[in-house]
């Protein structure tokens, strides 16, 4: 246990001062979400309509800035080589990674979608799908951003996205939908529902896969 | 200890070394020489368990904590030399005061605070030496430990070598250096 602790504040710190992994993707999201206003249309009606779809695209691309560097860094400093003599739960360490990215990548970005809100005059009733929607699906989408990382170790900087993207469809579907149904007073919880047991059936099977994908690499 | 039968690596259809048997039990300090290309760093990488995919056998006759050093560091190049070492995965629990020890020893006290990325190569290899020194493992595979050292540090790390063996450690290390020093050489040569 005391071993996964270790990694757990190791990993913390190394995001914690590598400010490009929260701040890249939180200016990409701020830049994107006030642009459209003036890029599409300054209609509250229009981007009333537009809004579900377009905080959880733009929360979607913001993301996968980051996807690259959950492994990279390990992969080329020799880290990876390292864990993978220590003998130890591969799963458990993969894992702490994903969280670790999670939490600087995704929350602040969760975060700041309250005001995408206003920006985009999504209904307030909309608020609580938006926030549930990517609270659950997010965490989703970092472990086919570490699948499609392990996969394209190495390879250029276009692989993963390519990977992740199409693995991503049914979240932002589940997500954009959930928002829709709120806004026209249709119970979304099945929407959330479904998205909870996508992540709960998925975190094991990107878990192993993840770590198959690393030895490969070494093998 | 560590055993091997006929073990065989091959890469891009082409054997790196081949039907290398041999049994890692009597000595405490084993050194693997061979030219560029022979297998040294790919014989360390299967006995450390990061290569799976070779042929023949590899077996242990017990349960045994392993230290492996490859030719990259690990080290993180955010984290202070102090803070690398603390977080070492290789190393179980350990105190500030033995970092600071073995920084002291090592003459990397006043940049212990430095992130590694404003270290020089040659302090990052020391930062992986102490390490090195603090681990309580019992098998050590060290890539080219030696390489790229000051005839001080070559010295120190001689000294750690020495600790470890008389704690009953085994090393397992690799070398270009064929000179004639007390160890058993494993001529990765003679295996192409």
């Amino acid at each position: 246990m005391i071993y996964f602790t270790k990694i757990l504040k190791k990993e913390f710190l190394i995001y914690s001062r590598k400010s490009s992994s929260f701040i890249g993707p939180v200016v990409f999201f701020l830049i994107s979400i006030s642009l459209y206003p003036i890029g599409i249309s300054n209609d509250p009606d229009i981007l009333k309509n537009l809004a579900p779809g377009l905080i959880w695209i733009t929360v979607l691309l913001s993301t996968l800035i980051s996807f690259q560097n959950i492994f990279s860094e390990d992969y080329e400093d020799g880290s990876i080589e390292l864990l993978l003599a220590s003998g130890q739960n591969l799963s458990l360490i993969v894992l702490i990674k994903i969280f670790v990215n999670w939490v600087f990548s995704c929350l602040p970005i969760i975060i700041l979608s309250v005001f995408s809100v206003f920006l985009l005059y999504l209904p307030l009733e909309g608020l609580k799908p938006l926030i549930i929607s990517l609270l659950i699906g997010t965490p989703t989408i970092c472990l086919f951003g570490a699948l499609a990382g392990a996969l394209s170790l190495g390879k250029n900087s276009i692989t993963g996205p390519a990977l992740m993207l199409p693995l991503s469809l049914p979240v932002l579907i589940l997500g954009t939908q959930a928002i829709n149904y709120s806004l026209n007073d249709i119970n979304f919880s099945s929407n959330i529902l479904l998205l909870t047991a996508i992540l709960i059936f998925l975190l094991p099977i990107i878990l192993f896969a993840s770590v198959g994908a690393l030895k490969l690499h070494f093998n | 200890m560590l055993k091997t039968a006929n073990l065989s690596y091959k890469f891009d259809d082409k054997y790196i070394f081949s039907n290398l048997s041999f049994e890692f039990a009597n000595d405490s300090v084993f050194k693997l020489v061979g030219d560029n290309g022979s297998g040294k760093s790919t014989l360390l990488k299967i006995l450390s368990g990061i290569y799976k995919n070779y042929e023949g056998y590899l077996s242990s006759s017990e349960d045994y904590l392993v230290f492996y050093s490859g030719h990259k560091t690990g080290l993180k190049n955010n984290l202070s030399a102090r803070e690398n070492i603390y977080f070492d995965i290789r190393l179980s629990k350990i105190s500030h005061s033995q970092i600071n020890s073995a920084l002291k020893q090592l003459d990397l006290i006043d940049y212990s605070d430095i992130q590694s990325a404003y270290l020089s190569e040659g302090q990052k290899r020391k930062i992986n030496i102490a390490s090195f020194m603090l681990s309580t493992a019992d098998l050590y595979l060290l890539d080219e430990p030696f390489n790229n050292l000051d005839r001080k540090t070559t010295d120190f790390l001689q000294e750690i070598f020495d600790m470890k063996i008389n704690a009953g450690a085994k090393i397992i290390f690799s070398s270009h250096d064929r000179s004639n020093d007390d160890f058993p050489l494993i001529d990765m040569n003679l295996f192409n």
